[in-house]
């Protein structure tokens, strides 16, 4: 009889302290900013001033990345094609750089000339004559940027959007670095910066979008101090006489990258480089990018086909999970 | 089977029937899906003290085919299939081993049985796990309904305690 | 004997669920996505700090339809035709240890976070 009261004792006990966190140390910022919302999200001891230091950090930097802000530094570039900027702009652009030159010029910052043409800029969806495309990609291509210490020049003009997500999301680690944050996850504008470990410990799990039913996850990755983007055809596109027209542009043809690909996710160690990728990797198709990603094995990435056929990287075999038909990429 | 013995599984059956639909036409008094008062319990276990464990388990399995078409439909009636077979199982081969004043405990057992059947149901069919939490007011609830249940079969059955010997006389002939 | 010790345990029983009970009750999950699952799958998610403004519309399933508002409270069930009509009576979901139910048409409404466990989704 008092093996029975104690054992219900003991329960009454281990019922009262509930297995949920109770998240009472969880901070949270939402606001907009770089076209698109962002969700901040840290938990601890330095969680508030952290949050609070990378909110006016990304705000600060999207006041000089934004080709839109009259007051803004890569505006003022846009129209003069040659000024000494800062730090900050170098910095990226020459990043940008560097990621052409790794996809061998699939992912490139002056591709937004074209862009504008097919009326993604301001949402004036056309297909544009094709006379006219030719004619902006002798304008355009990374090659023609120059860099010398900080002063930049480029006969096209520049759109860092694919871009300055993934560059922020980098500052944003540094930020949460220097507070000793030991646990967050960001989300600026779906680019996914997975901090530390989830508050109860363990990985964090990032979903993949559905490119086909947006409103779901086709797949999750578990990382940990990791950045995850993706590039998908669903992100902007429009129909023209029964046409699918989306807002990837390959940068040599001027045309959206048509090779059965909806959605490229890149999951890396620097946001900037996943951003872009995600970008690059799309443009390249599944072949060439299998090609780079075999001869870069610390870059996780999964590719969605419009068979919602998933593809992955190897070394993600132990962290993806999915329920749609899956198959490893080599 | 003797006509009076079918008789008398039909009058159990009828009764339970209208004591399920009735009860599926009063609002819950608590707002947890799931929860019911369960008196058609009292006629499995009435039937579970005055006939063969397969006749009882015919009766109940009856009693959820038609209440399910008189009121409920198909996801009804797997609710309560599961909750009622998982109650049966839990009934039947306790039942000889206590004397009828301590029906109230079969009952208890019982309910929350039926309980834990019909949440796992529900798990499966939603596919939503977090529903599993609602066994903890449910069973909180079966505790209380079950006593219920419990006495109120004992209490039938003690009264037509002379009927009954009647019956069985020509039943068990 | 045999009864007292089933007594005991039996209002042990009642004591711990119905403690629990009124824990379950009293939470809530910090999120602010929610799912509507019907018959397993989901049908809509629903990021509730993005309402501005509150609006309704309604899920039907093979036996039946579930009316479902939204507004700066939260999300609930204001109208359904099935027979016990609890969905409509849990009223505001608050918590994904007492989800919105209704039984009868295989109809669910959870926050995210509980289902699959997802932190963030890149888009």
């Amino acid at each position: 009889m008092k093996k029975i009261i104690f054992t219900l004792t003991i329960m009454l006990f281990l019922s009262s302290c509930s297995p949920i966190n109770s998240a009472k140390d969880k901070i949270s910022a939402d606001f907009y900013a770089m076209d698109t919302p962002m969700v901040l999200t840290a938990y601890g001891d330095n969680a508030k001033p952290a949050i609070k230091a990378i909110k006016t950090e990304i705000i600060d930097l999207d006041k000089k990345f934004d080709r839109k802000n009259e007051d803004g530094e890569l505006y003022n570039f846009n129209i003069n094609g040659k000024v000494l900027v800062s730090d900050d702009l170098a910095d990226i652009i020459a990043k940008s750089v560097e990621i052409s030159d790794l996809t061998g010029g699939a992912f490139d910052i002056t591709v937004s000339a074209i862009m504008d043409l097919w009326g993604f800029y301001d949402q004036n969806y056309t297909v544009p004559d094709d006379a006219l495309i030719q004619k902006k990609l002798e304008k355009t291509g990374y090659k023609h940027i120059t860099l010398d210490g900080n002063l930049l020049t480029a006969i096209s003009m520049l759109d860092l959007g694919g871009i300055a997500k993934g560059y922020a999301s980098d500052r944003a680690m540094k930020i949460l670095k220097s507070y000793g944050v030991s646990s967050a996850i960001l989300s600026l504008g779906g680019n996914i910066l997975a901090y530390g470990t989830r508050p109860g410990g363990g990985y964090w799990n990032v979903g993949i979008e559905d490119p086909v039913q947006t409103d779901k996850v086709i797949a999750t990755v578990e990382v940990s101090d990791k950045f995850v983007v993706t590039s998908g055809t669903y992100q902007r596109f429009f129909e023209k006489d029964g046409v699918f027209y989306h807002h990837i542009i390959d940068p040599k043809t001027g045309y959206p990258a048509d090779n059965g690909l909806t959605s490229v996710s890149v999951i890396a160690d620097s946001g900037t480089l996943a951003d872009g990728l995600s970008t690059g990797l799309f443009v390249m198709g599944l072949e060439k990018a299998k090609e780079y990603l075999m001869a870069h094995p610390e870059i996780g990435a999964v590719f969605i086909d419009r068979d919602s056929t998933v593809y992955y990287t190897p070394n993600l075999s132990g962290v993806l999970k999915t329920d749609a038909k899956k198959t490893a990429l080599f | 089977m003797k006509t009076k013995k079918l008789v008398f599984m039909a009058i159990l059956l009828s009764l339970s029937l209208a004591i399920y639909v009735l009860e599926a036409q009063i609002p819950p008094i608590l707002p947890i899906p799931g929860f019911k008062l369960g008196l058609a319990n009292v006629i499995t276990l009435f039937a579970l003290c005055t006939l063969k464990k397969s006749e009882a388990f015919v009766i109940l399995v009856m009693r959820i085919i038609l209440g399910s078409v008189f009121s409920g439909g198909m996801s009804a009636f797997l609710y309560s299939i599961s909750g009622g077979i998982l109650c049966f199982m839990t009934e039947a081969p306790i039942i000889v081993k206590f004397p009828r004043r301590q029906l109230w405990i079969i009952s208890v057992l019982g309910a929350a049985a039926h309980n834990a059947g019909q949440v796992a149901t529900a798990f499966l069919i939603t596919k939503t796990p977090y529903i599993i939490w609602y066994i903890i007011p449910l069973t909180a609830v079966s505790v209380i309904t079950g006593i219920f249940v419990g006495m109120i079969a004992a209490i039938l059955l003690s009264h037509s305690n002379g009927i009954l010997k009647k019956l069985t006389k020509d039943i068990d002939a | 004997m045999r009864a007292k010790i089933f007594t005991v345990i039996f209002a042990a029983v009642l004591i711990v669920c119905g403690a629990a009970s009124l824990y379950i009750m009293k939470h809530k999950t910090p999120a602010s996505i929610v799912l509507i699952k019907s018959d397993g799958k989901v049908v809509r998610r629903i990021d509730l700090k993005a309402v501005t403004r509150p609006y309704e519309f309604e899920v039907k399933a093979e036996y039946g339809y579930n009316r479902i508002y939204i507004d700066g409270d939260g999300i609930r069930i204001t109208d359904a035709d099935c027979p016990d009509k609890i969905c409509i009576r849990h009223g505001v979901l608050k918590s994904n240890f007492s989800p919105i139910v209704c039984l009868p048409h295989k109809l669910t409404v959870i926050f995210e976070n509980a289902d699959g466990n997802i932190d963030a989704v890149t888009d």
